[in-house]
Protein backbone atom coordinates (compact mmCIF):
# COMPACT_ATOMS: atom_id res chain seq x y z
CA UNK A 1 0.00 0.00 0.00
CA UNK A 2 1.10 3.31 -0.77
CA UNK A 3 2.08 6.08 1.48
CA UNK A 4 -1.02 7.94 0.82
CA UNK A 5 -3.71 5.60 0.39
CA UNK A 6 -2.17 4.58 4.12
CA UNK A 7 -3.11 8.22 4.96
CA UNK A 8 -6.78 8.03 3.15
CA UNK A 9 -7.43 4.39 4.92
CA UNK A 10 -6.18 6.02 8.35
CA UNK A 11 -8.70 9.39 7.81
CA UNK A 12 -11.44 7.14 7.02
CA UNK A 13 -11.36 4.91 10.08
CA UNK A 14 -10.32 7.82 12.00
CA UNK A 15 -13.58 9.67 10.48
CA UNK A 16 -15.53 6.13 11.25
CA UNK A 17 -14.31 6.32 14.75
CA UNK A 18 -15.82 9.60 15.54
CA UNK A 19 -18.98 9.33 14.00
CA UNK A 20 -18.96 6.14 16.12
CA UNK A 21 -18.63 8.07 19.00
CA UNK A 22 -20.70 10.81 18.15
CA UNK A 23 -23.39 8.27 17.28
CA UNK A 24 -23.24 5.99 20.18
CA UNK A 25 -23.75 9.73 22.47
CA UNK A 26 -27.11 10.55 20.85
CA UNK A 27 -29.03 12.59 23.00
CA UNK A 28 -31.77 10.20 25.07
CA UNK A 29 -34.30 12.79 26.43
CA UNK A 30 -36.51 11.17 29.13
CA UNK A 31 -39.51 9.94 27.62
CA UNK A 32 -43.39 9.54 29.73
CA UNK A 33 -43.56 7.03 30.95
CA UNK A 34 -45.10 3.91 29.90
CA UNK A 35 -45.97 2.86 32.99
CA UNK A 36 -49.51 4.22 33.72
CA UNK A 37 -52.44 3.95 36.27
CA UNK A 38 -55.69 6.04 37.28
CA UNK A 39 -58.80 6.98 34.71
CA UNK A 40 -58.40 4.94 31.91
CA UNK A 41 -59.98 7.94 29.80
CA UNK A 42 -58.34 10.30 31.71
CA UNK A 43 -55.09 8.97 30.85
CA UNK A 44 -55.95 8.09 27.32
CA UNK A 45 -56.47 12.06 27.17
CA UNK A 46 -53.42 13.38 28.76
CA UNK A 47 -51.27 11.01 27.05
CA UNK A 48 -52.92 12.43 24.10
CA UNK A 49 -52.70 16.16 24.69
CA UNK A 50 -49.18 15.73 25.88
CA UNK A 51 -48.42 14.33 22.64
CA UNK A 52 -49.33 17.60 20.57
CA UNK A 53 -47.16 19.64 23.25
CA UNK A 54 -43.57 18.90 22.37
CA UNK A 55 -41.12 18.71 25.47
CA UNK A 56 -38.82 16.35 27.98
CA UNK A 57 -41.77 14.27 29.95
CA UNK A 58 -40.74 11.54 32.39
CA UNK A 59 -43.70 11.32 34.91
CA UNK A 60 -46.75 13.26 35.31
CA UNK A 61 -49.66 13.15 37.59
CA UNK A 62 -52.81 14.66 36.67
CA UNK A 63 -56.21 14.88 38.45
CA UNK A 64 -59.00 16.27 37.28
CA UNK A 65 -62.07 17.30 39.74
CA UNK A 66 -65.59 17.63 39.06
CA UNK A 67 -67.41 18.36 42.43
CA UNK A 68 -67.40 15.66 44.31
CA UNK A 69 -65.79 13.68 41.42
CA UNK A 70 -62.05 12.93 40.96
CA UNK A 71 -60.59 11.60 38.08
CA UNK A 72 -56.51 11.09 38.13
CA UNK A 73 -53.57 9.93 35.89
CA UNK A 74 -50.31 8.81 36.73
CA UNK A 75 -47.49 8.53 34.02
CA UNK A 76 -44.48 6.53 36.37
CA UNK A 77 -46.09 7.98 39.14
CA UNK A 78 -48.76 7.13 42.36
CA UNK A 79 -50.90 9.93 43.97
CA UNK A 80 -48.37 9.96 46.72
CA UNK A 81 -45.02 10.71 44.50
CA UNK A 82 -43.58 13.64 45.40
CA UNK A 83 -43.28 16.52 42.86
CA UNK A 84 -42.12 20.28 43.57
CA UNK A 85 -44.75 22.11 43.07
CA UNK A 86 -43.08 25.68 42.26
CA UNK A 87 -44.30 28.81 41.98
CA UNK A 88 -47.37 27.40 43.28
CA UNK A 89 -46.35 27.65 46.14
CA UNK A 90 -46.90 31.71 46.23
CA UNK A 91 -50.59 30.51 46.80
CA UNK A 92 -49.54 29.24 50.31
CA UNK A 93 -48.16 31.94 50.73
CA UNK A 94 -50.86 34.22 49.65
CA UNK A 95 -53.26 32.35 51.73
CA UNK A 96 -51.02 33.15 54.92
CA UNK A 97 -51.60 36.54 54.15
CA UNK A 98 -55.32 36.78 54.37
CA UNK A 99 -55.16 34.11 57.03
CA UNK A 100 -52.72 36.45 59.15
CA UNK A 101 -55.30 39.66 57.86
CA UNK A 102 -58.16 37.12 59.75
CA UNK A 103 -56.44 36.63 62.53
CA UNK A 104 -55.72 40.47 63.03
CA UNK A 105 -51.97 39.80 63.02
CA UNK A 106 -51.33 41.98 60.22
CA UNK A 107 -53.59 44.36 57.56
CA UNK A 108 -53.45 44.50 53.77
CA UNK A 109 -51.58 47.85 54.35
CA UNK A 110 -48.96 47.12 56.91
CA UNK A 111 -45.78 48.15 55.27
CA UNK A 112 -42.80 45.42 54.50
CA UNK A 113 -40.89 47.76 56.80
CA UNK A 114 -42.59 47.16 60.08
CA UNK A 115 -42.01 43.63 59.99
CA UNK A 116 -38.80 43.36 58.41
CA UNK A 117 -35.07 45.45 59.18
CA UNK A 118 -35.35 47.22 56.30
CA UNK A 119 -34.37 50.74 57.59
CA UNK A 120 -35.65 53.76 55.59
CA UNK A 121 -35.41 51.78 52.66
CA UNK A 122 -37.52 51.92 49.28
CA UNK A 123 -38.75 48.08 50.04
CA UNK A 124 -39.60 49.77 53.30
CA UNK A 125 -42.98 51.31 52.06
CA UNK A 126 -44.25 48.44 50.02
CA UNK A 127 -47.09 47.08 51.63
CA UNK A 128 -48.09 43.64 52.00
CA UNK A 129 -51.00 43.79 49.62
CA UNK A 130 -48.90 45.22 47.10
CA UNK A 131 -46.56 42.12 47.53
CA UNK A 132 -49.37 39.73 46.95
CA UNK A 133 -50.35 41.13 43.94
CA UNK A 134 -47.22 41.46 42.48
CA UNK A 135 -47.58 45.50 42.49
CA UNK A 136 -44.79 46.17 44.56
CA UNK A 137 -42.56 47.95 42.15
CA UNK A 138 -39.84 45.08 43.32
CA UNK A 139 -38.00 43.31 40.60
CA UNK A 140 -38.26 40.06 39.45
CA UNK A 141 -35.37 38.77 41.24
CA UNK A 142 -32.91 40.12 44.02
CA UNK A 143 -29.47 39.79 41.91
CA UNK A 144 -26.53 41.76 43.63
CA UNK A 145 -24.05 41.86 41.40
CA UNK A 146 -21.69 38.97 43.34
CA UNK A 147 -24.38 36.86 42.80
CA UNK A 148 -24.85 37.65 38.52
CA UNK A 149 -22.17 34.80 37.89
CA UNK A 150 -22.85 32.26 40.24
CA UNK A 151 -26.72 32.69 39.12
CA UNK A 152 -25.73 32.08 35.78
CA UNK A 153 -23.32 29.30 36.23
CA UNK A 154 -26.39 27.23 38.28
CA UNK A 155 -28.75 27.79 35.77
CA UNK A 156 -26.55 26.14 32.97
CA UNK A 157 -25.94 23.73 35.63
CA UNK A 158 -29.49 22.86 36.72
CA UNK A 159 -28.35 23.94 39.98
CA UNK A 160 -30.99 25.90 42.46
CA UNK A 161 -29.50 29.41 41.76
CA UNK A 162 -31.29 30.42 45.25
CA UNK A 163 -30.32 29.99 48.98
CA UNK A 164 -29.57 32.62 50.55
CA UNK A 165 -30.38 33.39 53.96
CA UNK A 166 -33.20 35.94 55.15
CA UNK A 167 -30.84 38.04 56.85
CA UNK A 168 -28.99 38.09 53.21
CA UNK A 169 -32.46 38.32 51.40
CA UNK A 170 -33.36 41.39 53.22
CA UNK A 171 -30.20 43.61 53.10
CA UNK A 172 -30.07 42.52 49.54
CA UNK A 173 -34.11 43.94 49.67
CA UNK A 174 -32.93 47.10 51.67
CA UNK A 175 -30.84 48.03 48.35
CA UNK A 176 -33.69 47.57 45.70
CA UNK A 177 -34.93 50.85 44.05
CA UNK A 178 -38.46 50.26 43.38
CA UNK A 179 -40.10 50.86 39.70
CA UNK A 180 -43.50 51.55 38.95
CA UNK A 181 -46.13 50.03 41.17
CA UNK A 182 -47.95 48.19 38.67
CA UNK A 183 -48.09 44.30 37.72
CA UNK A 184 -44.56 42.74 37.68
CA UNK A 185 -43.86 39.48 38.48
CA UNK A 186 -41.78 38.72 41.20
CA UNK A 187 -40.35 36.33 43.26
CA UNK A 188 -37.78 38.45 45.42
CA UNK A 189 -41.79 40.16 46.72
CA UNK A 190 -42.86 36.99 47.72
CA UNK A 191 -40.20 35.56 49.18
CA UNK A 192 -40.35 39.05 51.76
CA UNK A 193 -43.93 38.57 51.76
CA UNK A 194 -43.66 35.34 53.46
CA UNK A 195 -40.59 35.97 55.34
CA UNK A 196 -42.42 39.18 56.56
CA UNK A 197 -45.99 37.15 57.71
CA UNK A 198 -43.52 34.65 59.71
CA UNK A 199 -41.92 37.17 61.52
CA UNK A 200 -45.69 38.92 62.30
CA UNK A 201 -46.49 35.04 63.51
CA UNK A 202 -43.46 34.78 65.56
CA UNK A 203 -41.99 31.40 63.63
CA UNK A 204 -40.75 30.50 60.25
CA UNK A 205 -42.20 29.97 56.99
CA UNK A 206 -41.90 26.64 57.02
CA UNK A 207 -43.63 26.42 60.50
CA UNK A 208 -46.01 28.73 59.41
CA UNK A 209 -47.44 27.05 56.03
CA UNK A 210 -47.50 23.72 58.27
CA UNK A 211 -49.39 25.23 61.00
CA UNK A 212 -51.93 27.32 59.18
CA UNK A 213 -52.39 25.79 55.55
CA UNK A 214 -50.96 22.53 55.67
CA UNK A 215 -52.13 20.94 58.98
CA UNK A 216 -55.71 22.09 59.19
CA UNK A 217 -56.46 20.86 55.71
CA UNK A 218 -55.04 17.30 56.47
CA UNK A 219 -51.93 18.04 53.47
CA UNK A 220 -49.52 15.24 55.44
CA UNK A 221 -47.54 15.18 52.28
CA UNK A 222 -46.67 18.62 52.09
CA UNK A 223 -44.13 20.65 53.31
CA UNK A 224 -40.96 23.04 52.76
CA UNK A 225 -38.00 22.67 52.25
CA UNK A 226 -35.28 25.66 52.53
CA UNK A 227 -32.03 23.60 52.34
CA UNK A 228 -31.51 19.88 51.02
CA UNK A 229 -31.23 18.78 54.61
CA UNK A 230 -34.57 18.76 55.11
CA UNK A 231 -35.34 16.51 51.92
CA UNK A 232 -34.95 12.98 51.98
CA UNK A 233 -32.11 11.07 51.07
CA UNK A 234 -34.12 9.17 47.92
CA UNK A 235 -36.27 12.99 47.33
CA UNK A 236 -36.91 13.00 43.72
CA UNK A 237 -35.88 14.92 41.37
CA UNK A 238 -36.40 15.93 37.89
CA UNK A 239 -35.46 16.75 34.87
CA UNK A 240 -34.00 20.24 32.79
CA UNK A 241 -36.45 21.18 29.49
CA UNK A 242 -33.35 19.75 27.61
CA UNK A 243 -33.38 16.65 29.16
CA UNK A 244 -30.52 17.10 31.90
CA UNK A 245 -31.14 15.54 35.33
CA UNK A 246 -31.77 18.79 37.64
CA UNK A 247 -30.88 19.18 41.64
CA UNK A 248 -33.50 19.92 43.82
CA UNK A 249 -34.81 23.46 44.56
CA UNK A 250 -34.79 24.05 48.21
CA UNK A 251 -34.19 28.18 47.28
CA UNK A 252 -33.30 28.84 51.62
CA UNK A 253 -35.26 32.18 51.94
CA UNK A 254 -37.16 32.66 49.37
CA UNK A 255 -38.79 29.28 49.98
CA UNK A 256 -42.06 31.29 50.10
CA UNK A 257 -41.68 32.06 46.48
CA UNK A 258 -41.60 28.51 45.40
CA UNK A 259 -39.91 25.55 47.44
CA UNK A 260 -43.01 23.53 48.55
CA UNK A 261 -42.90 19.69 47.50
CA UNK A 262 -46.44 17.84 47.51
CA UNK A 263 -48.15 15.38 46.20
CA UNK A 264 -51.09 14.78 44.00
CA UNK A 265 -53.35 13.52 46.77
CA UNK A 266 -52.28 16.45 48.92
CA UNK A 267 -52.74 18.75 46.17
CA UNK A 268 -56.46 17.60 45.29
CA UNK A 269 -57.28 18.36 48.79
CA UNK A 270 -55.78 21.76 48.26
CA UNK A 271 -57.55 22.52 44.94
CA UNK A 272 -60.87 21.27 46.10
CA UNK A 273 -60.70 23.32 49.13
CA UNK A 274 -59.72 26.52 46.87
CA UNK A 275 -62.67 25.40 44.70
CA UNK A 276 -65.43 24.99 47.54
CA UNK A 277 -64.11 27.73 49.71
CA UNK A 278 -63.06 26.26 52.70
CA UNK A 279 -59.32 26.26 52.57
CA UNK A 280 -57.74 28.68 55.16
CA UNK A 281 -57.44 31.97 53.44
CA UNK A 282 -59.00 31.48 51.28
CA UNK A 283 -59.97 34.93 50.18
CA UNK A 284 -56.83 34.95 48.19
CA UNK A 285 -58.63 33.77 45.09
CA UNK A 286 -60.44 36.79 44.89
CA UNK A 287 -59.17 39.34 42.36
CA UNK A 288 -58.12 42.55 43.32
CA UNK A 289 -55.87 43.97 41.42
CA UNK A 290 -55.21 43.76 37.30
CA UNK A 291 -52.49 41.53 36.03
CA UNK A 292 -51.83 42.78 32.47
CA UNK A 293 -53.75 41.21 29.51
CA UNK A 294 -57.19 40.57 30.72
CA UNK A 295 -56.20 38.82 33.97
CA UNK A 296 -56.58 40.20 37.11
CA UNK A 297 -54.66 39.16 40.17
CA UNK A 298 -56.07 38.39 43.80
CA UNK A 299 -53.32 37.28 46.66
CA UNK A 300 -50.90 35.41 44.04
CA UNK A 301 -53.87 33.32 42.29
CA UNK A 302 -54.22 34.56 38.55
CA UNK A 303 -57.76 34.61 37.33
CA UNK A 304 -58.01 34.67 33.41
CA UNK A 305 -61.83 34.86 32.41
CA UNK A 306 -63.58 32.48 35.13
CA UNK A 307 -60.45 30.08 36.08
CA UNK A 308 -58.39 30.91 38.60
CA UNK A 309 -55.00 29.32 38.78
CA UNK A 310 -51.28 29.45 38.86
CA UNK A 311 -48.44 27.75 37.42
CA UNK A 312 -44.96 26.73 38.81
CA UNK A 313 -41.57 26.04 37.59
CA UNK A 314 -38.34 24.91 39.00
CA UNK A 315 -35.29 23.26 37.42
CA UNK A 316 -36.92 19.89 37.08
CA UNK A 317 -40.61 20.51 37.29
CA UNK A 318 -43.35 22.02 36.65
CA UNK A 319 -46.81 22.56 38.11
CA UNK A 320 -50.81 23.92 37.43
CA UNK A 321 -53.48 24.21 39.81
CA UNK A 322 -56.91 25.60 38.54
CA UNK A 323 -59.92 25.81 38.99
CA UNK A 324 -63.50 27.46 38.07
CA UNK A 325 -66.25 27.83 40.69
CA UNK A 326 -68.75 28.56 38.46
CA UNK A 327 -67.93 25.45 36.08
CA UNK A 328 -67.05 23.45 39.45
CA UNK A 329 -64.11 22.11 38.19
CA UNK A 330 -60.71 22.31 39.66
CA UNK A 331 -57.43 20.58 37.72
CA UNK A 332 -53.62 19.81 39.22
CA UNK A 333 -51.30 19.21 36.91
CA UNK A 334 -47.61 17.80 38.36
CA UNK A 335 -44.78 16.79 36.34
CA UNK A 336 -41.11 16.02 36.86
CA UNK A 337 -39.72 18.00 33.88
CA UNK A 338 -38.54 21.40 32.43
CA UNK A 339 -41.17 21.48 30.06
CA UNK A 340 -44.52 23.29 30.77
CA UNK A 341 -47.80 21.76 31.55
CA UNK A 342 -49.89 24.97 31.27
CA UNK A 343 -51.64 24.02 28.16
CA UNK A 344 -52.53 20.81 29.48
CA UNK A 345 -54.14 22.18 32.06
CA UNK A 346 -56.03 24.82 30.65
CA UNK A 347 -56.94 21.93 28.11
CA UNK A 348 -58.39 19.91 30.75
CA UNK A 349 -59.92 22.72 32.41
CA UNK A 350 -61.82 23.49 29.11
CA UNK A 351 -63.15 20.02 28.48
CA UNK A 352 -66.00 18.78 28.56
CA UNK B 1 -31.86 30.19 24.49
CA UNK B 2 -30.62 26.66 24.62
CA UNK B 3 -31.23 26.52 20.69
CA UNK B 4 -28.29 28.96 20.41
CA UNK B 5 -25.75 25.90 21.57
CA UNK B 6 -27.41 23.81 18.44
CA UNK B 7 -26.45 26.76 16.17
CA UNK B 8 -22.86 27.07 17.99
CA UNK B 9 -21.95 23.48 17.52
CA UNK B 10 -23.02 23.26 13.68
CA UNK B 11 -20.44 26.69 13.21
CA UNK B 12 -17.30 25.11 15.46
CA UNK B 13 -17.77 22.14 13.42
CA UNK B 14 -18.05 23.76 10.25
CA UNK B 15 -15.36 26.24 10.72
CA UNK B 16 -13.09 22.94 11.88
CA UNK B 17 -13.85 20.54 8.66
CA UNK B 18 -13.10 24.09 6.73
CA UNK B 19 -9.78 24.41 8.38
CA UNK B 20 -8.33 20.88 7.97
CA UNK B 21 -10.08 20.23 4.25
CA UNK B 22 -9.35 23.42 2.49
CA UNK B 23 -6.31 25.01 1.43
CA UNK B 24 -7.57 28.56 0.95
CA UNK B 25 -5.89 30.96 3.15
CA UNK B 26 -8.93 32.46 5.62
CA UNK B 27 -10.01 29.33 6.50
CA UNK B 28 -6.91 26.76 6.36
CA UNK B 29 -5.35 25.55 9.48
CA UNK B 30 -1.62 26.82 9.27
CA UNK B 31 -0.74 24.29 11.90
CA UNK B 32 -0.92 20.89 13.91
CA UNK B 33 -1.29 22.43 17.08
CA UNK B 34 -4.55 24.82 15.05
CA UNK B 35 -6.04 21.67 13.89
CA UNK B 36 -5.89 19.98 17.56
CA UNK B 37 -7.55 23.01 18.81
CA UNK B 38 -9.71 23.39 16.25
CA UNK B 39 -10.99 19.77 17.05
CA UNK B 40 -11.17 20.79 20.85
CA UNK B 41 -13.38 23.34 20.15
CA UNK B 42 -15.59 21.61 18.44
CA UNK B 43 -15.91 18.63 20.81
CA UNK B 44 -16.32 20.91 23.84
CA UNK B 45 -18.99 23.18 22.31
CA UNK B 46 -20.81 19.56 20.96
CA UNK B 47 -20.46 18.46 24.62
CA UNK B 48 -22.54 21.79 25.55
CA UNK B 49 -25.24 21.18 22.63
CA UNK B 50 -25.50 18.03 23.84
CA UNK B 51 -26.14 19.11 27.34
CA UNK B 52 -28.26 22.25 26.32
CA UNK B 53 -30.58 21.87 23.69
CA UNK B 54 -34.00 20.87 24.41
CA UNK B 55 -34.14 17.63 22.93
CA UNK B 56 -37.58 16.79 23.74
CA UNK B 57 -38.65 19.33 21.16
CA UNK B 58 -36.49 18.69 18.24
CA UNK B 59 -35.51 15.52 17.04
CA UNK B 60 -32.74 13.58 18.25
CA UNK B 61 -31.20 12.63 14.78
CA UNK B 62 -30.54 16.24 14.10
CA UNK B 63 -27.15 15.27 16.51
CA UNK B 64 -26.16 13.80 13.46
CA UNK B 65 -25.20 16.56 11.49
CA UNK B 66 -22.64 18.27 13.65
CA UNK B 67 -21.46 15.21 14.61
CA UNK B 68 -20.76 13.70 10.55
CA UNK B 69 -19.25 17.71 9.89
CA UNK B 70 -16.75 17.15 12.93
CA UNK B 71 -16.27 13.52 11.58
CA UNK B 72 -15.33 14.63 8.23
CA UNK B 73 -13.42 17.22 9.92
CA UNK B 74 -11.30 14.77 11.69
CA UNK B 75 -10.73 13.17 8.12
CA UNK B 76 -9.63 16.03 6.67
CA UNK B 77 -7.47 16.52 10.11
CA UNK B 78 -5.44 13.15 9.18
CA UNK B 79 -5.10 13.54 5.60
CA UNK B 80 -2.98 17.54 6.11
CA UNK B 81 -1.17 16.10 9.14
CA UNK B 82 1.79 15.36 7.32
CA UNK B 83 1.80 18.74 5.64
CA UNK B 84 1.69 20.72 8.25
CA UNK B 85 3.79 22.26 10.71
CA UNK B 86 3.58 21.44 14.29
CA UNK B 87 3.41 25.21 15.36
CA UNK B 88 2.78 28.47 13.13
CA UNK B 89 6.45 29.39 12.07
CA UNK B 90 5.29 33.03 11.32
CA UNK B 91 4.88 33.39 14.71
CA UNK B 92 6.78 34.06 17.97
CA UNK B 93 7.00 30.19 19.44
CA UNK B 94 6.54 32.31 23.22
CA UNK B 95 3.13 34.14 22.09
CA UNK B 96 1.97 30.45 20.31
CA UNK B 97 2.92 29.04 23.22
CA UNK B 98 0.95 31.40 25.65
CA UNK B 99 -2.41 31.54 23.36
CA UNK B 100 -1.92 27.00 23.50
CA UNK B 101 -2.13 27.04 27.52
CA UNK B 102 -4.69 29.89 27.57
CA UNK B 103 -6.96 28.34 25.10
CA UNK B 104 -6.57 24.63 26.90
CA UNK B 105 -7.32 26.53 30.10
CA UNK B 106 -10.66 27.68 29.13
CA UNK B 107 -11.65 25.10 27.19
CA UNK B 108 -11.16 22.60 30.26
CA UNK B 109 -12.79 25.57 32.91
CA UNK B 110 -15.80 25.52 30.09
CA UNK B 111 -15.84 21.53 30.18
CA UNK B 112 -15.93 21.70 34.56
CA UNK B 113 -18.45 24.63 34.91
CA UNK B 114 -20.79 22.84 32.26
CA UNK B 115 -20.20 19.17 33.61
CA UNK B 116 -20.34 19.91 36.90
Amino acid sequence: MTRSKKTLVIAVAAAVAAFAVGAAAIPRPPALSTESRGDSALVHEVRALLAETPGVRDRVSVAVIDGDTVREAHFGATDATEYEIGSVTKTVTGSLLADAIDRGEVEAQTPLGNLLELGSSPAASVTLEELATQSSGLPRLAMPLDRVLPTIVANYRAADPYGSTVDQLVASASEQELGEKEYLYSNLGFALLGQALAAAAGTDYPELAEERVFAPLGMDDSFVPTSTDDLADDAPTGFTAAGRPSEPWTLGADAPAGSVRSTLADMIVYARAQLDETAPGVAATEPIADAGGSSTIGYAWHTTDSVTWHNGATGGFTSLVAFDRDAGRAVVVLNNTGASVDELGFALMEDD
Amino acid sequence: MEYITGFLALAFTAVFAAGSLTRRKAFAAKSRLELVFGAADAAVVLFGARLFMPWGSVPTWLWLVPVAIFAVGVAGAVLRWRDLPAVRPDRPRRRTLAWAVVHAVVLVVVVIVVAG
